[in-house]
């Protein structure tokens, strides 16, 4: 019970201070009035009692605080007049206090920013429920992981184990496809998929359902699954979408179910069409254009699974032995495989904003350290007039903590801010991030980090300094006293910074270099003044091969006969935007055997004139024609790459081809041309071997949309609206899509690699800012506390050179220091950048060079001024002042 | 000298106060006083250490306090030693005693 009423106690303390205030002084005054009324009873003079009453009081002030001591009431009364010492203190030196916010600001604000994305894009994008059972499956041969796999083969994994609760299966890329029936014609973005697919995901549908298995049918009514963006965009948001009808790729199709918005996997999707039993490219088990994606069954490990699929793989070896052996399924946890691309670039980011961080902190350090040391005179008057450590400490740890939480406030909001900075730039719905908040493990790291710095290096040097004998203190002038421990630990400090900037910039330089390489990259055809754009027929409108023919000819006569065009073709897919599918060719006169396996070639096909639209040189032979639909083998025309590999220092002109189509069918080609080599898949993709047929062949897919490849005079912004008129002229249903200019698609490409590349130099350069600053303060203080000395040695006949030179070769022999750790800590962090890298080795020895002088050049104009201020020291007045 | 004597002084403090008011309720300089007359001047220097020990034994629950009106007119805060305080005084006397005790024959043996 008693505890009660000491509770009461505290409080009333707490708020009612005032009064209890006042009756310990009414108390006290009586003790005090009593006493001094017996003195004067015994005889003392008024003055004399009064004081003979005080000295065997005792101290009332310290009665006072003693009592308050025991009453508990100090905390809130001390933090209050510690909070208002520290707010003096921030008026007293705002620069001071400015350069510590911002800096540790910029270190939180940039490491929270950066690890909260990461967190997001490595460990939690994803939006279904119990993600980490999700798994991808993949083909592997012989140990190297293919993107696909064969849908015979995934369906003999998910049969032949128990251990995947769904086991369903997608095809990797979006198919465009013509959508009429509704709105205005478009295109949508579809993706075919298991009727299992959903229910291994474990995302319910917004509106309607998902597939039944009665759909996977060979002969089951055509449905679809839409996503709530197409629903909105397309469908108006009509509440009446689900049951209703709309024609898809010529056929017509009853939507199902519409799927929340914000459901996202792998990427964009307008609609899902679900595959049938039978149905093309699923039974032929060469042809890999499939991925496979799981749940596995509750209780069963990721290691257990794949023993099983290990199991099957030999299995498959046994009964296909031409084709399945050293062929394997891998699988992989979803998030793993959908941060592959992108793991390692982010990683490096995530190490340079580390490295930053640290610079920042140590920054920090090094003003915190100087102030201390600055304030030992204060601290000692302090302690001499009565001040208890215990007090002073706490004092020094609210400054220090009202500087950390300033500076955590403002590197939250600078987080906030470089976050949507980040996401505009980095397009990270690849990975499937839609917004990223601020990851609360990190914003506690960051927190800690900094919070950590501030008391560390604010509050410690004033513990020892309040430590010290406070006589003794006041005795010796401070400046004979060059900070000797603390002078060492923020050079140190200093050598420390300039090691870590030194690791950042060589980084961010090879990435440079590496990035301007990849943009000044031939790619064996020419990018400037080149349109791309997709255009599709309507298939109901063009039944038929010929009908599709005359209709993409047509467009194309017309686009060629505008004035300010200068070529045009058509392309199944574009360089560097869209994959290719490649095919295994060989020379008929020399079939492959077991001991040599034929080659495969990337297969496009082009309309006559491609080549010269790209720009590509045609080395022998010709290109396409438009009369060779009479001929008795169809033509191909081939890359000079392939000629070289299958006809070395023979002329291939004239020769036949073997390629083994995607079903299995093999068909004979005349080579009738040898163009250039293009780099076609990415910018940084040697060219490899490549073959180019007509549209009159039968292309395996039938597309009712190609690419169109225009070369324009100049001035292209123009001849956009032009050519999408021309197009709308022969056909208004006839959507022209993506259009695009080839140097974006090739810039859009590059677009991680320009980002990384920034990012890592706007971190290196801001490190360098903060380590010269560093430097510089360093270097200030060391020579405001030498002034006594220097102002000797210039009385002795020193000259001002020789002064500077001393200066400048202290902040020299810093930076020399920073540079031989930083380059060995280089050689070693710049190995794991090898994977961004371009044609740039990880110890190329310009970069390195590079950084060694620029750093020795800044640190030493960062040296100078300091260097210059020692010349000015006045020898006299250095001597007298004390 | 004067530091010994008050940390001495801290630990037989609540002793000497928790034994005044056991004869009776006083005010702050009505124990001081009697303090100083029934120990012979131990406390003339230092009386202001005196509160310290109130507030404290107040805290600890042995001692309770109230404001009335003196002989004088005045407000003055008057000290009470509460039951718990009492059972207290017991102990600590007894307490004291066995220390004292065992004091005297460490010293008697040299």
């Amino acid at each position: 019970m008693h505890w009660i009423r000491r509770l009461g106690w505290r409080l009333e303390v707490l708020f009612r201070k005032g009064r209890a205030e006042d009756e310990l002084d009414e108390e006290l005054k009586h003790h005090l009035d009593q006493a001094i009324r017996e003195n004067l009873e015994q005889g003392m003079t008024p003055a004399e009692a009064r004081r003979r009453a005080h000295v065997e009081f005792g101290g009332v002030e310290r009665t006072k605080e003693q009592v308050r001591d025991v009453r508990g009431a100090r905390g809130l009364d001390d933090l209050r007049q510690d909070l208002r010492y520290a707010l003096r203190g921030v008026g007293k030196s705002p620069a001071f206090f400015t350069a510590v916010v911002m800096t540790l600001a910029v270190g939180i604000g940039a490491s929270v920013a950066m690890f909260s994305i990461l967190d997001a894009a490595l460990f939690h994008s994803q939006p279904y429920p119990e993600p980490d059972r999700l798994v991808v499956g993949r083909t592997t041969f012989s140990g190297t992981v293919s993107q696909y796999a064969s849908f015979p083969d995934y369906a003999d994994y998910r049969d032949g184990s128990d251990a995947f609760q769904d086991m369903a299966a997608f095809m990797p890329n979006t198919m465009p496809v013509p959508v009429t029936g509704h709105d205005t014609p478009d295109m949508a973005a579809a993706s075919l998929v298991t009727v299992d697919f959903f229910r291994a995901l474990g995302v319910e549908p917004q509106a309607g359902r998902t597939f039944i298995p009665e759909e996977g049918e060979p002969n089951a009514a055509e449905v679809v699954v839409i996503s709530h963006g197409f629903w909105q965009r397309w469908f108006g948001g009509d509440a009446d979408a689900v049951g209703s009808t709309f024609n898809i790729a010529g056929s017509t199709v009853t939507v199902v179910g519409i799927m929340p918005p914000g459901f996202y996997f792998r990427f964009p999707v307008d609609a899902w069409i679900p595959v049938r039993r039978g149905a093309w490219d699923t039974e032929n088990r060469r042809s890999h254009s499939w991925q496979a994606v799981g749940r596995l069954r509750e209780g069963v490990t990721l290691e257990q699974a794949q023993a099983q699929m290990d199991v099957i793989s030999a299995q498959l070896a046994e009964g296909y032995p031409d084709t399945h052996e050293n062929k394997g399924f891998l699988l992989t946890p979803l998030g793993e495989a959908l941060a592959e691309g992108y793991r390692p670039a982010l990683l490096v980011l995530m190490g340079a904003t580390a490295l930053l961080l640290f610079i920042a902190c140590g920054n920090v350090a090094g003003l915190l350290m100087a102030r201390a040391t600055s304030r030992r005179m204060e601290l000692s008057v302090r302690t001499a007039l009565g001040a208890r450590r215990q007090r002073l400490v706490r004092q020094l740890f609210t400054e220090s903590l009202f500087l950390a939480v300033a500076a955590g406030g403002l590197g939250v909001l600078l987080a906030l801010w470089l976050q949507r900075l980040i996401l505009t730039l980095f397009p990270l719905d690849l990975l499937g991030i839609s917004e990223v908040g601020l990851s609360g493990p990190m914003l506690g790291y960051a927190l800690l980090a900094s919070l950590g710095t501030a008391l560390l290096f604010g509050a410690g040097p004033a513990v020892t300094a309040s430590q010290a004998n406070p006589s003794e203190d006041l005795r010796n002038t401070p400046r004979t006293t060059s900070g000797g421990k603390s002078g060492r630990v923020r050079s140190g400090l200093v050598a420390a910074q300039v090691a870590l900037s030194v690791v950042l910039l060589t980084g961010s330089g090879l990435l440079i270099r590496s990035f301007v390489r990849l943009q000044t990259e031939n790619l064996g055809f020419q990018t400037e003044n080149l349109v791309a754009a997709q255009l599709s027929a309507e298939p109901l409108k063009y039944e038929g091969p010929e009908a599709l023919s005359q209709f993409f000819q047509g467009v194309l006569d017309d686009v060629r006969a505008m004035p300010e065009v200068v070529s045009a073709a058509f392309v199944d897919k574009v360089p560097i935007r869209h994959p290719w599918t490649n095919w295994s060719v060989w020379d008929p006169e020399s079939p492959p055997d077991e001991t040599r396996r034929a080659p495969s070639a990337f297969a496009r096909f082009v309309t006559p004139s491609y080549f010269d639209v790209m720009g590509v040189p045609i080395l022998q032979g010709r290109d396409h024609d438009r009369r060779d639909v009479d001929n008795p083998l169809p033509p191909v025309v081939v890359n000079q790459a392939l000629a070289e590999a299958l006809f070395p220092q023979e002329d291939p002109i004239g020769r036949r081809l073997s390629v083994n189509f995607i079903m299995a069918e093999v068909r004979e080609y005349e080579i009738v041309g040898v163009v250039g080599d293009m780099r076609i898949t990415a910018v940084n993709q040697t060219p490899r071997l490549q073959m180019y047929f007509g549209f009159g062949e039968i292309h395996p897919i039938p597309s009712h949309s190609r690419e169109l490849m225009v070369k324009t005079q100049s001035d292209m912004a123009s001849l956009i609206p032009a050519i999408r008129r021309k197009v709308r002229e022969r056909d208004p249903d006839a959507p022209l899509t993506q259009v695009s200019l080839m140097t974006d698609v090739v810039s859009a490409s590059l677009m991680g690699n320009r980002v990384l590349s920034l990012a890592t130099a706007l971190f290196a350069i801001t490190a360098l800012l903060l380590s010269m600053t560093g430097l510089y303060a360093v270097l200030a203080y060391h020579v405001s506390r030498r002034t006594r000395e220097i102002g000797i040695r210039l009385a002795f006949g020193a000259t001002g050179l020789h002064v500077m030179r001393s200066v400048l070769g202290r902040g020299l022999v810093l930076v020399l220091i920073g540079l031989g750790v930083g380059f060995a800590c280089a050689f070693g962090v710049t190995r794991l950048l090898q994977a961004q890298l371009y044609q740039v080795g990880t110890t190329d020895p310009l970069t390195f060079v590079g950084v060694g002088v620029g750093l020795l050049v800044i640190g030493a104009l960062a040296s100078l001024l300091p260097a210059r201020r020692a010349t000015r020291v006045d020898p006299v007045r250095a001597m007298q002042a004390e | 000298m004067t530091g010994k004597k008050a940390d001495l002084l801290q630990g037989t403090l609540d002793l000497l106060v928790l034994k005044t008011l056991d004869l009776e309720s006083l005010h702050g300089w009505g124990i001081s006083k009697r303090i100083q007359q029934i120990s012979g001047g131990v406390l003339e220097v230092g009386q202001g250490s005196l509160y310290p020990a109130l507030y404290r034994l107040r805290d600890r629950g042995l001692v309770k306090s109230r404001w009335e009106i003196s002989e004088e007119d005045r407000r003055v805060k008057v000290y009470e030693l509460t039951r718990a305080g009492r059972e207290a005084l017991a102990q600590e006397q007894e307490d004291f005693r066995l220390f004292v005790g065992a004091m005297e024959r460490v010293l008697e043996t040299t």
